[in-house]
């Protein structure tokens, strides 16, 4: 897959759809003020090991930004001594400047001008990194699974097989949906060991969907060509640390639900254990997906 | 094991199905927690729980577990005896204490 399908596969998932400067900057910014020498800006970039630094006057509005290059020129023109104010760029010559060259950092400032956090290529990628972690993909093949799961986004909008509105007071009848697709299934002739396992997982699905999120949600299936695709979604308040929920005895589950024969911390290993694919994106305060695919022929 | 044969070795009733000489258990799993349940046990497994919740019926259905007996005495609500018969799902009540009922069932040679 090339970088460009990469990232067209990112964005077809809506992953960072919710990202904005904010969420992406380092806020922890090392800035100079016009009157500082070029030297300084030098040794910051070099004990620092960044780039770029931005200049801000005292009330620390952005007034410009200085990069390595310039500072290449300042050595060369023998400079190192004199102001950044002398030789940074004016704002108005970086934003002229951004939207004409590939540059590596972007101040974040609010709209007072006060610089409140940077954007280096790094965040960005770092921010990337950060939404993966709620993208949880149990298998060696990420990427085909994070490929076939942005096509199927399209196929669940328009023609899922098989939809259950999940609407759930406590437990009272959770598993209905589960049961619903297991009939379905059934009726699709599929194997008996393939259907227990995809009813089993989206009987878990739909179960944490009761426990976790009102009760509030939706269960849909596309069974074709020998192969079964389970998605649950509900609408949050979502999975703070996904790693920890898929650890075997993990829970946050209520000592109510417990009682009930629940809420062991099983659910999402399950889930895993049984499904050939499986990809989960949530987040704290986010909605949860969970796709999980299963092939007939490992049965 | 025949499912007559777990009604007379635990002592239990039919709280919901029929025919219990014509349904046939090859393995036991006694748990009140579901996810173990889903997580380890297999198609003609019989469930033995102290739960009485709707999800013990749903549980046995995806797992095609043909049975459930129900310990400790409780009583089965009239809501799960519904979706035991509408699923098909045999479901059996004893006083015994999971431990025992295990015990009786694991001597009579009905393994895990």
């Amino acid at each position: 897959m090339s970088l460009e399908q990469s990232a067209e596969a990112l964005r077809y998932l809506g992953l960072f759809s919710n990202f904005d400067a904010s969420s992406v900057m380092s806020t922890a910014v090392y800035a100079l003020h016009p009157e500082d020498r070029v030297a300084a800006a030098r040794t910051l970039m070099r004990e620092k090991s960044i780039s770029g630094v931005p200049i801000v006057d005292a009330d620390f509005r952005l007034v410009g930004l200085i990069s390595v290059s310039k500072i290449i020129e300042a050595l060369a023109d023998g400079r190192l001594a004199d102001s950044v104010d002398s030789v940074h760029d004016s704002l108005e010559t970086m934003l002229a400047c951004f939207q004409r060259f590939k540059f590596g950092r972007f101040p974040v400032i609010e709209e007072d001008g006060k610089l409140i956090g940077m954007i280096a290529d790094t965040d960005v990628l770092s921010a990337i990194v950060r939404s993966f972690y709620s993208v949880y993909v149990h298998d060696q093949r990420r990427m085909m699974t994070i490929g076939s799961f942005s096509a199927l986004s399209e196929k669940f909008e328009n023609s899922a097989d098989f939809v259950y509105d999940i609407r759930c007071e406590g437990l009272e009848n959770a598993g209905e949906g589960s049961a619903g697709l297991k009939a379905f299934l059934q009726s699709k002739g599929f194997s008996e060991s393939i259907i227990r396992r995809a009813s089993v997982c989206a009987y878990e699905a739909e179960i944490n969907v009761c426990i976790h999120a009102g009760g509030r949600g939706s269960l849909r299936a596309i069974a074709r060509n020998g192969e079964i695709i389970v998605r649950v979604e509900d609408e949050g308040p979502g999975i703070e640390n996904i790693d920890l929920a898929m650890k075997e005895g993990w829970s946050t589950a209520t000592d109510a639900i417990r009682e009930k024969g629940f809420g062991a911390g099983m659910g999402l290993p399950n889930i895993r254990r049984f499904s050939d694919h499986l990809v989960i994106i949530s987040g704290k305060g986010k909605p949860t997906k969970v796709e999980m695919i299963f092939l007939a022929d490992k049965d | 094991m025949k499912l007559s044969e777990v009604l007379e070795i635990t002592g239990a009733t039919c709280v919901a199905g029929e025919r219990l000489d014509s349904v046939e258990v090859t393995h036991a799993f006694a748990s009140d927690l579901m996810s173990d349940v889903l997580a380890m046990s297999g198609p003609g497994t019989l469930l033995i729980t102290g739960l009485t919740t709707p999800q013990i019926i749903r549980t046995a259905q995806m797992l095609d577990l043909p049975a459930i007996l129900v310990v400790r005495g409780k009583v089965v609500p009239q809501d799960v005896v519904d979706l035991a018969r509408a699923t098909g799902i045999v479901v059996l009540a004893t006083r015994d204490i999971m431990y025992v009922t295990s015990g009786k069932l694991y001597a009579r040679g009905l393994s895990g």
